[in-house]
């Protein structure tokens, strides 16, 4: 099994993550997931999972209020039994903090709840995947999340027609999501967000590559749509995920090229089209709407001096209120939330982003010990990462708003049971404005069952210093309540397990 | 269909199966159980979303090697714990007398003291994370709960002598923390900081060839409880969660402030052992099963003038006469009666049924049942629309 920095397989350079592969980060020290297709000639059926499971508090001082609406009479105000005067120390779960995943302010720095199973069932040649997947359990919430019980979230059909062909040939029909600007060695980096974009679809993608000497030229390509579309006059709830009925029918289309050497890195140019032109809206004739991607990145395997990952993209955002979450830039599904993270309310979806982001991550011990390091000693692993990127929008409050994340991470295996790790980030959601600033740092206490296991058991403690114009969303859907003053100490209890 | 009625069903009334998924070593697991119920406009009768499908409980287990005598195991997840069941395993017809649920961890030790004696341990916290404010209450989600995070702390300890003696003690808080700034508590009231703690002895006896006889009893603390989550997930007969709890026992005057007491006991046992003895009963022949219990409850304390003193009982019987591998006659009963706002709630029911199986050791039933109910005023107050009191079930299920 590789460790961080070596080459997982010897088969097509990925452009992106895999579809079965889990998007949030492999624990430390990072290595492959393992859901490579079946190797049999015989048809056999493949079982993997991952899980993540985290306890999370967050600690906060709660101001003295006294609310004054007691609808029971016969309760009086003032008396001190029923009076709600607060003040002290207050627990929430979840923490109160801005940490929104659909968001550029979301880090990863805290974990949040994640399952699937994946359910392979093929041989070399072909084989079917269905992955059940959720961000609750039920035993666990406090109530039947319905959008966060996924289901069987991923189906799809991969054929390896290279013995068919005589060169490499791979093709995936079916349901499955598209991942590509993965910052990280294996997933898709520190952050969990793919830096260039992340398709939603159900079509099909065909890689396929010619070797030329060490160089390895990949060409990807895949079109697809999103099964259905928010019927008209739904109404937004919280059992449809608080769909917009305003958004049409969307398509994406996208196309990779890439240029590996060796097992040394990749170049790979990206380009991403999703569109709607849909006459079906509740809103009436509505402009088609477009948002397309073109983007570039890089990534070195240099062996002992690491893994570096540097990219940027542009997207490019038209009308796109009507574009569906079958394509997510920076996590944001489609145009309706691209348009309330970046681009404005007063946009009518017309803008566009500069993004850039980078990932470099680094085995002191195979640093100095190249390949007599196997992963079997203490070893002490660095990881910087960044994003930004800069907003042009019709809607003058948000155009040239620019924001940035950065942050660091060290991690020192001392045992193979015990590891400790502190993290640090930094994120600016409007670029000097120190208001709209804050900092994690994070502070972990890893265990695990040995050097290279598949398991952590995690610690945490991330204190959040946040500024004036920072807030934590509530309300459900997050956003629909008061906001609310973020947590300063959050506590997490963290075990994961991937097979 | 469904049946409208109160009290404890002879069978479970769902449809659905469970999928429980285990991958791992000697040293660490993982599991992970997923539901799924009938609940489509074809069989359900309407799309009830509420019932799934989805993911129930996952954890990841640690079992590392033995400390000499002393066996540790680690459990981290989304899972819950059961404790004081009378019945054998530490069930019962009336259930365990503490469940706790949450995200959390688990620390579990088994240490041989001596070859007979054993001493167990087990050490958990649990986070139920909480409910958003403005969650639409009564939208899909037909059960309205309190919603405030839970944070629960449990311990328990207990020493087995022989493997035929048990004595355990259990302790369970949950503290909830109320910053709901427009909702008042389900007793409308306004909502304070409040906490659940249970206390909780459980002793057993098991013996070959006459059975199990499980006594467990202890007490119910309530402080301002109506703020308190569902991180305490069940108290006496499945009961979920202070709320329920509140309302069933110490009333919604109490403004979640009582105790209550309670002692459960079970006993199990087949006669075929007792009259195979000295003789060994492997199962595989003729045999009567036969479990008895019943469980005594009083408010000890309470805000409420209507539940002062108040107190009830639940009593139950379930036979099963195995007459052949293929074939079994069922008869069981229960009644419950206790102190409400309305007088005295009471449901009793008889019900006698048959089963269906492929073996004497067979997992697989087929089951019909004739369900008899009485109620009492207080339980079948609507006179419009007037609880049954013939039911009939006819189900099965299997398990691999």
């Amino acid at each position: 099994m590789p460790s961080l920095a070596m080459a997982a397989d010897d088969g097509l350079p990925r452009l992106g993550l895999s579809p079965g592969e889990p998007q949030v980060r492999s624990a430390t020290p990072s290595i492959p997931f393992g859901i490579n297709p079946a190797e049999s000639k015989e048809f056999v059926l493949d079982f993997h999972g991952y899980l993540l499971l985290p306890a999370t508090l967050g600690v906060h001082n709660r101001p003295v209020t006294q609310r004054t609406d007691l609808i029971n009479p016969t309760l009086p105000n003032g008396d001190p039994n029923y009076d709600y005067t607060g003040g002290g120390t207050v627990l929430h779960a979840p923490p109160l903090m801005a940490q929104d995943l659909r968001s550029f302010e979301y880090t990863g720095a805290v974990p949040t709840p994640w399952g699937q199973l994946n359910f392979i069932y093929g041989n070399k040649t072909v084989s079917g995947t269905v992955i059940m997947a959720a961000s609750t359990f039920s035993d666990a919430a406090g109530y039947y999340n319905i959008p966060a019980q996924l289901g069987v979230n991923d189906a799809f059909i991969t054929v390896n027609a290279t013995k068919y062909f005589g060169f490499p040939l791979q093709l995936y029909v079916g349901a499955y999501t598209g991942r590509y600007g993965a910052m990280g060695a294996y997933d898709a980096g520190r952050y969990a967000t793919p830096l260039i974009a992340r398709t939603n679809s159900i079509g099909e993608t065909i890689t396929t590559g010619y070797k030329i000497g060490e160089f390895f030229l990949v060409l990807e390509e895949g079109l697809g749509g999103q099964l259905g579309r928010p019927p008209i006059g739904l109404i937004p709830a919280g059992w449809n995920d608080f769909a917009d009925a305003n958004v049409g029918a969307t398509f994406v289309g996208h196309v990779h090229l890439g240029l590996a050497y060796g097992g040394l890195g990749r170049l790979g140019l990206h380009y991403l089209a999703a569109w709607t032109q849909d006459d079906q809206v509740a809103s009436g004739l509505v402009p088609n709407g477009q948002i397309t991607v073109l983007g570039a990145d890089a990534q070195v395997t240099a062996g002992r001096y690491g893994h570096l990952y540097v990219g940027v993209a542009h997207t490019q955002a038209k009308d796109a209120a009507t574009v569906s979450g079958a394509i997510e830039i920076l996590n944001a599904r489609g145009g309706p939330e691209l348009i309330a993270q970046y681009l404005g309310p007063n946009s009518n979806g017309n803008g566009s982003l500069t993004t850039f982001g980078a990932q470099y991550d680094l085995s002191v011990a195979r640093l100095v010990f190249g390949q007599l390091y196997t992963g079997m000693s203490p070893d002490v692993l660095v990881s910087l990462f960044t994003v930004g990127t800069s907003v042009s929008s019709d809607d003058k409050d948000y155009n040239g708003v620019f924001k940035v994340k950065l942050g660091g991470e060290a991690t020192y295996l001392m045992k193979s049971w015990l590891g400790v790790s502190e993290r640090f980030d930094h994120v600016r959601l409007h670029g000097a404005d120190s208001k709209q600033a804050f900092s994690i740092m994070t502070t972990r206490l890893l265990f695990h069952t040995g050097w290279r296991s598949r398991d952590e058991f995690a610690l945490h403690y991330s204190y959040f210093q946040s500024g004036s114009g920072i807030v934590a969303k509530t309300g459900f859907p997050p956003g629909s309540g008061p906001d609310a003053n973020p947590d300063r100490h959050v506590f997490t209890l963290s075990g994961t397990f991937w097979w | 269909m469904p049946a409208l009625s109160a009290g404890k069903n002879a069978f479970w009334p769902g449809a659905g199966a469970n999928l429980s998924l285990t991958y791992g070593n000697a040293l660490v697991t993982a599991y992970a159980s997923y539901f799924v119920n009938l609940k489509n406009t074809e069989y359900q009768g309407y799309e009830n979303a509420f019932r799934g499908p989805g993911f129930g409980t996952a954890w990841i287990l640690i079992t590392p090697q033995p400390i000499g005598t002393l066996r540790l195991q680690f459990r981290m997840g989304a899972f819950s714990e059961v404790a004081a069941g009378p019945g054998q395993w530490g069930w019962g017809i009336y259930g365990p007398l503490l469940a706790v649920r949450g995200y959390g961890e688990a620390i579990y030790g088994d240490w041989d003291m001596t070859p007979d004696l054993h001493l167990t341990f087990i050490h958990g916290l649990a986070i139920v994370p909480g409910v958003p404010e403005s969650f639409p209450r009564g939208d899909y989600f037909a059960w309205i709960e309190t919603g405030t995070s839970s944070y629960v702390h449990h311990a328990h300890v207990g020493l087995t002598y022989k493997n035929q003696y048990t004595l355990k003690l259990h302790y369970a808080s949950d503290y909830g923390t109320d910053e709901r700034t427009y909702l008042n508590t389900a007793l409308y009231e306004l909502p304070r900081d409040g906490r659940m703690d249970t206390f909780l002895a459980e002793t057993r006896w098991t013996s070959y060839p006459w059975g199990q006889i499980g006594l467990s009893g202890g007490l119910y603390n309530f402080a301002h409880a109506a703020s308190v989550g569902d991180g305490i997930w069940w108290g006496i007969d499945w009961t979920q969660g202070a709320r329920e709890m509140i309302g069933k026992f110490i009333g919604s005057g109490s403004h979640g402030n009582g105790k209550v007491a309670v002692i459960s006991a079970e006993y199990d046992f087949s006669v075929a052992p007792i009259l195979w003895a000295p003789r060994s009963f492997s199962g595989q022949a003729p045999d009567l099963r036969v479990a008895v219990a019943a469980l005594l409850h009083f408010t000890v304390a309470t805000d409420d003038p209507l539940y002062k003193k108040a107190s009830g009982y639940y009593l139950g019987l379930e036979t099963e006469y195995r007459m052949t591998s293929l074939f079994s006659v069922m008869f069981k009963s229960y009644g419950e009666s206790r102190d409400s706002n309305f007088g005295r709630y009471s449901v009793y029911s008889v019900n006698p049924g048959i089963a269906f199986h492929s073996d004497w050791w067979s997992t697989d039933r087929i089951e019909l049942y004739y369900s008899r109910r009485f109620y009492s005023t207080a339980a079948d107050p609507n006179s419009a629309q007037p609880l049954d009191h013939h039911m009939v079930a006819l189900g099965g299920y299997i398990t691999f």
